[in-house]
């Protein structure tokens, strides 16, 4: 959903005199460098659009249970383009359930629902092996449900439904995909008991790629792949290979269990997710991060550790086996399985430094290693979050 | 030479002792609510799960921080939420925009947050326990030192 600034800036005069409206920011300006080839949106000379971002929210009490949230945020990774991340109603039915309606983050990873505002976690940003899914809000309606157990355990409970429309763009390449889910369901529970927070979620959800054929290899390796169907003893074969060619209502699941302490002296943070498929060409994503760190005065030092250890899918099938000489062709849907597969490490250390009551300036520098590439990069950013 | 008498010494030592302690250390702080909240006293754990809005025995609080460097500033961090004042705001970045909660109103003075809760439903706050009037319920004192 984008808003023309017109429109937007209607938004943000609009008298309203049936209610208080709060209205809070945040701004992450940051800039950076690969240090060795282009990666991640950086390249070799410094740009500050790929992690910059801002976003506004108002909230309205229309009354004591019913409120409503709306949040834009523009990403400099999209050129700015001002977008509805957020904008639900809810009603908090008693202090302990809250329902909501609306459009509001699918609640996928520990840092899911504050991914934009920067200023709420010590890295410049959550490493992208673990932190990956660009279909992150969804539009649909969740529960949430809370209390305190033996007075001691904050005990949380969410469940949504819901479906998304979205772009997805494929690794490293300029082909985007317009993806579709649907009837997406999801639970999650977390439970904090002094510094320490355990989160698990499970997800699921039907995807579908209706433009999958716009990716140019997909399209030829689907003629090669049609012509092996006229033969007997590779139809079969050759109707397996095809049907991972396209993505309809593709079963998919999707888990993920974090452990958190934030104490006096240090912190730390585990979280491990797997993302798999019934069918289609992508990859089961096998993903886990580590980071630790420890506050010194304003200042807090950090290191990680994040990899993505994804299995690939098998494209060519039996092909290979049933008869040879289709080398060409087999070598292309390895390829295409490859294109869908992550196999790479992310090492970190940073330093965050809160030079300002809401302002905090970062410094983290990345190694980068894809694993199936041989490739090794490196990364420097800095940049200024804040909240208002 | 003069004896001085042992009891006297005592005395006056206790005497500088006890002007020591008025002069140098910060004055008491009181956990304070619009007396529309019908909030009983808390004990620290209480008002720590409040002002982190993790709470849920009371419904629609207004969060009031006390922003000036006092004692009363200092103690709150460390006695009540036990967590430094950035923590502090990361932590509420994180309530304000999921929609859990609304954010904090930061004040400059006690005379500001006594007279924001005072006027305010469902506000709870904190300031120099010397200053507390009846405007106010006192949920909570944290002595100083």
């Amino acid at each position: 959903m984008r808003f023309t600034p017109a429109l937007l800036g209607a938004m943000l005069i609009a008298p309203y005199s049936f209610a208080d409206i709060q209205f809070n920011g945040f701004l992450s300006a940051v800039g950076g460098k690969a240090l060795d080839s282009p990666i991640n949106g950086y390249e070799k000379d410094i740009t500050f659009n790929n992690d910059s971002l801002f976003g506004l929210q108002a909230r309205a009490d229309i009354s004591e249970k019913l409120s409503v949230t709306g949040q834009i945020v523009s990403l400099g990774e999209n050129d700015f383009a001002t977008e509805l991340a957020w904008g639900y109603i809810a009603y908090k039915a008693n202090n302990n359930l809250t329902l909501r309606m609306g459009r509001f983050r699918i609640p996928l990873y520990y840092y899911s629902d504050f991914l934009d505002v920067a200023y709420a976690y010590p890295w410049v940003s959550p490493s992208d092996d673990v932190y990956n899914l660009q279909l992150d809000n969804i539009n649909g309606m969740d529960a949430i449900y809370k209390w305190t157990a033996f007075n001691a355990i904050n005990v949380e409970l969410q469940a949504y439904y819901g479906a998304i429309n979205g772009d997805y763009k494929v690794n490293n390449t300029d082909d985007v995909l317009s993806a579709q889910t649907r009837d997406n369901l999801g639970f999650v529970a977390s439970l904090g008991y002094s510094g320490f927070t355990l989160r698990t979620s499970v997800h699921q959800a039907q995807l579908s790629i209706n433009n999958i054929d716009d990716i140019a290899a997909i399209t030829a390796l689907k003629t090669g792949v049609n012509q092996l169907t006229g033969i007997d003893s590779l139809k079969e074969a050759a109707n397996n290979v095809l049907a991972n060619l396209t993505v309809t209502d593709v079963a998919s699941d999707y888990y993920e269990v974090a452990l958190h302490y934030d104490g006096d002296y240090f912190f730390a943070v585990a979280e491990v997710a797997n993302f798999s498929f019934e069918s289609g060409p992508f990859a089961e994503q096998k993903r886990s991060l580590f980071s630790l760190g420890a506050p010194i005065g304003a200042t807090v030092i950090y290191g990680s550790y994040s990899k993505a250890d994804d299995e690939s899918v098998n494209l060519s099938g039996e092909l290979a086996a049933k008869k040879a000489g289709l080398d060409t062709l087999v070598a292309g849907l390895n390829a295409l399985s490859t294109a869908f597969t992550v196999e790479r490490e992310i090492r970190s250390l940073g330093v965050r430094y809160d030079f300002e009551p809401g302002a905090a300036f970062k410094v983290q520098y990345d190694n980068i290693e894809i694993v199936n590439q041989k490739n090794s990069n490196n990364v420097l950013r800095f940049g200024i979050d804040v909240v208002f | 030479m003069q004896i001085i008498p042992m009891k006297k010494i005592v005395l006056t030592a206790a005497g500088l002792l006890a002007l020591t302690t008025t002069t140098l250390v910060s004055a008491d702080l009181a956990v304070i609510a619009n007396a529309s909240l019908k909030i009983p006293a808390l004990n620290q754990e209480q008002a720590q799960q409040l002002f982190l809005n993790k709470s849920t025995d009371y419904s629609q609080q207004k969060i009031v921080v006390l922003s000036n460097e006092s004692g009363t500033n200092a103690l709150f961090y460390k006695q009540v939420v036990k967590m430094s004042a950035s923590k502090f705001r990361s932590y509420w970045s994180t309530q304000v925009f999921t929609g859990k909660g609304s954010a904090p109103i930061y004040l400059n003075s006690d005379s500001e947050v006594l007279d924001f809760v005072a006027k305010n439903k469902g506000a709870i706050g904190f300031v120099d326990a010397d200053t507390v009037g009846k405007e106010v319920s006192t949920l909570l004192i944290i002595p100083s030192g």
